[in-house]
């Protein structure tokens, strides 16, 4: 970097960082926040786990068959922690008394007949009632675990059917008959069809961190810029002897490099919480090995591709943030003024994400690309398909808009209205 | 060092400096004096590359602040009424900072110098939001001085400060202009400080400069005592 340029760009750095509402919300809260957030959804989902063997279950016997029997028998082989057998009562009796309610969790009726459907090919019916005493996510976890022990018995009881019927077949080929051999291409690579979805899922996230990224970026260059109008700084500055471009420049860059420290807290975050869910619910975690694959996957042109798109998009919203913000007088002014960046920005990257390329006209295609912000979600989309030429559109576009915004903003710092400049909404008075 | 010629400056329909000219030698101590709105500040801005003129020009070192405004920044120190300085950065890191922008090489040099002439002694340590009004402005003077630039333009110097560090001050604003030959322009509400400081002085009213003269002239011209009564009595023949 050219001399006062660089001495600028280090001051700004320092000066942001030593910001403590920077400091505290950009570097250390993104990655605290996920970091405790992760924890505290990682014991959740185990005590949710430990807890989903915890079924308690009332059974009503009113049939007393054979069938009834072999379920009540099948129950008690489980070790389910608390399993109460009645008899001949009505279930209405149960469903309105509270104290069963509060020792129980489910409740399944085994009606009349239920035997004799059976051992006649005929569909028999059992009645469940869960007792919900919370309305958390997992409130009914335990109607979903009931569930999964009446299906487990009418396998069991098709099985024996199958069995005594075909002695010599292997039963699971009758029940399957046709096995499937999933799995994915992606870019000439075959991976398993559960790995597919890892990386796709993944490939969300890389999505997602441009975006977060960028709502940093507009905020930090409004919040600098706010910072010379209430401090009254601006006019000193713009004395020294400094281009408007350094000006512009070392704010834009010193803006960026903090913001990538703060998405670099906000990865650490992020992938801590990911990783603790992960670990809670798979019993370990995958995800660093499946997020290398990923970087692999994607190749080095794309991700050159991808920091270059990143770190343009990057330049373009901290000097439309700086340009907005100098219409406040104080910081508050500054952020509030730096929405009117970052919502077109969250708008076409919203766009786009849910948006499938290859559904478009090649004309729709490039069009989108062209879009301001579009880079680094084109290279991320396009990164393993044949139309990798979109991005090199999308990047060059961005090149314009970032030279086009430079040059406005030149001529906006070398007006003298920058020192005076408000946000006005006049109303004319009849 | 300073040519002033015909400079008009409008916001609109209002005329804030209407068709001034003076003269500022090397070396000299000139002031502007007049009472608020009258457009001094606007004057200043001008000098200072922050400002456009309407019409006229105004020259720096042989420079036209319209046609090279770097290279008249490289060459001047500007002092706004109210200037602040960044409130996470220390006394001693912002003159650091200062002075490589106008010294890369030397800046060490001026850094010292300009810590000296703040007289914040071990405050420069501390962050500048710890500072009080008087300290910031003694940390602004500082730099604009230390940077030695060959027009220092000062707005209200010693607006803020108290009356020993200002007497203090003038001396060393009289020292930096013999010494090191720093032409400099100052405006000020203080009629004594312009009379103990300035070389000449030109009294500025309604966009329009009424008198102009050593200090001396300008009391002989009404009959006065003073500047004091000198400026009041310009004034309100002016109205």
């Amino acid at each position: 970097m050219p001399g006062n340029i660089s001495i600028f760009v280090k001051k700004e750095i320092k000066d942001l960082l030593r910001d403590p509402k920077i400091l505290f919300s950009v570097i250390i809260l993104p990655a605290l926040i996920y970091i405790i957030l992760g924890q505290a959804v990682s014991f959740a989902i185990t005590k949710v786990a430990e807890e989903s063997g915890n079924v308690s279950l009332i059974v009503i016997d009113n049939d007393s068959g054979e069938w009834s029997k072999y379920f009540i028998s099948y129950l008690e082989s489980i070790g389910l922690p608390k399993l109460k057998i009645l008899s001949n009562i009505n279930p209405q009796d149960i469903i309105s008394s509270m104290e069963w309610q509060n020792d129980y969790d489910c409740l399944i009726v085994i009606p009349a007949g239920f035997s004799h459907n059976i051992t006649s090919g005929v569909q028999a019916k059992v009645e469940v009632v869960a007792f919900v005493k919370s309305l958390g996510i997992t409130s009914l976890t335990k109607l979903e675990i009931t569930n999964k022990l009446i299906s487990n018995f009418a396998n069991n009881i098709v099985v024996a059917y199958l069995k005594s019927a075909y002695p010599d077949r292997d039963i699971a080929s009758i029940l399957n008959p046709i096995v499937q051999q999933r799995e994915v291409i992606v870019k000439n690579q075959k991976y398993s069809e559960a790995f597919a979805y890892n990386l796709v899922n993944q490939s969300f996230l890389l999505v997602l961190g441009p975006i977060l990224v960028l709502s940093i970026v507009t905020s930090i260059a409004a919040t600098s810029m706010g910072v010379e109008k209430e401090e009254k700084t601006l006019e000193v500055l713009l004395s020294l002897p400094l281009k408007r471009s350094d000006v512009i420049l070392g704010k834009a860059i010193a803006t960026a490099v903090i913001s990538i420290l703060g998405a670099i807290s906000l990865s650490i975050g992020l992938f801590s919480y990911i990783g603790s869910i992960i670990s809670a619910a798979e019993g370990e975690a995958q995800l660093a090995g499946t997020f290398r694959m990923l970087i692999d996957l994607l190749g080095k042109a794309s991700l050159i591709k991808l920091s270059v798109g990143l770190i343009l998009c990057l330049l373009l919203g901290s000097i439309l943030g700086l340009i907005v913000a100098s219409f406040a007088s104080n910081v508050r002014e500054a952020q509030a003024l730096a929405n009117i960046v970052w919502m077109p920005v969250l708008i076409v990257f919203v766009m786009l994400l849910f948006l499938e390329l290859d559904a478009f006209s090649e004309a729709t295609r490039v069009l989108l690309s062209v879009l301001p912000f579009s880079a680094p979600i084109i290279v991320l989309k396009t990164a393993v398909s044949s139309s990798t030429y979109l991005s090199n559109i999308s990047i060059v576009a961005n090149l314009i808009y970032f030279v086009i915004a430079i040059w406005l903003s030149i001529k906006w710092f070398d007006s003298e209205r920058i020192l005076t400049a408000r946000p006005a909404l006049k109303l004319k008075r009849k | 060092m300073l040519v002033v010629n015909n400079l008009v400056k409008k916001y609109g329909k209002k005329t804030a400096v209407d068709s001034i000219s003076f003269t500022v030698n090397m070396g000299e101590i000139y002031g502007l004096i007049g009472p608020n709105g009258a457009g001094k500040t606007t004057t200043l801005r001008i000098i200072a590359t922050l400002l456009t003129p309407t019409a006229g020009s105004v020259v720096v070192d042989g420079i036209d602040v319209t046609k090279n405004p770097l290279e008249v920044r490289r060459r001047i120190s500007y002092l706004p009424e109210e200037a602040g300085a960044y409130p996470y950065m220390t006394g001693e890191e912002y003159l650091v900072f200062i002075s490589k922008l106008y010294d890369p090489e030397n800046y060490k040099d001026i850094a010292v110098e300009a810590e000296e002439l703040s007289g914040l002694g071990d405050a420069l340590k501390e962050k500048i939001k710890t500072y009080s009004k008087g300290m910031k402005r003694r940390l602004q003077l500082a730099r604009s001085l230390a940077v030695k630039p060959r027009l220092a333009i000062l707005d209200e110097p010693t607006s803020g400060i108290d009356v020993l560090y200002s007497l203090e001050i003038r001396e060393q604003i009289r020292r930096y202009a013999k010494q090191h030959g720093i032409t400099i322009l100052l405006s000020s509400h203080n009629m004594l400080e312009v009379e103990d400081l300035c070389d000449r002085v030109a009294i500025i009213y309604n966009g329009k400069i009424i008198a102009e003269g050593t200090v001396k002239e300008i009391i002989n011209k009404v009959s006065a005592y003073n500047l004091e009564e000198a400026f009041a009595r310009l004034v309100r023949h002016a109205r």
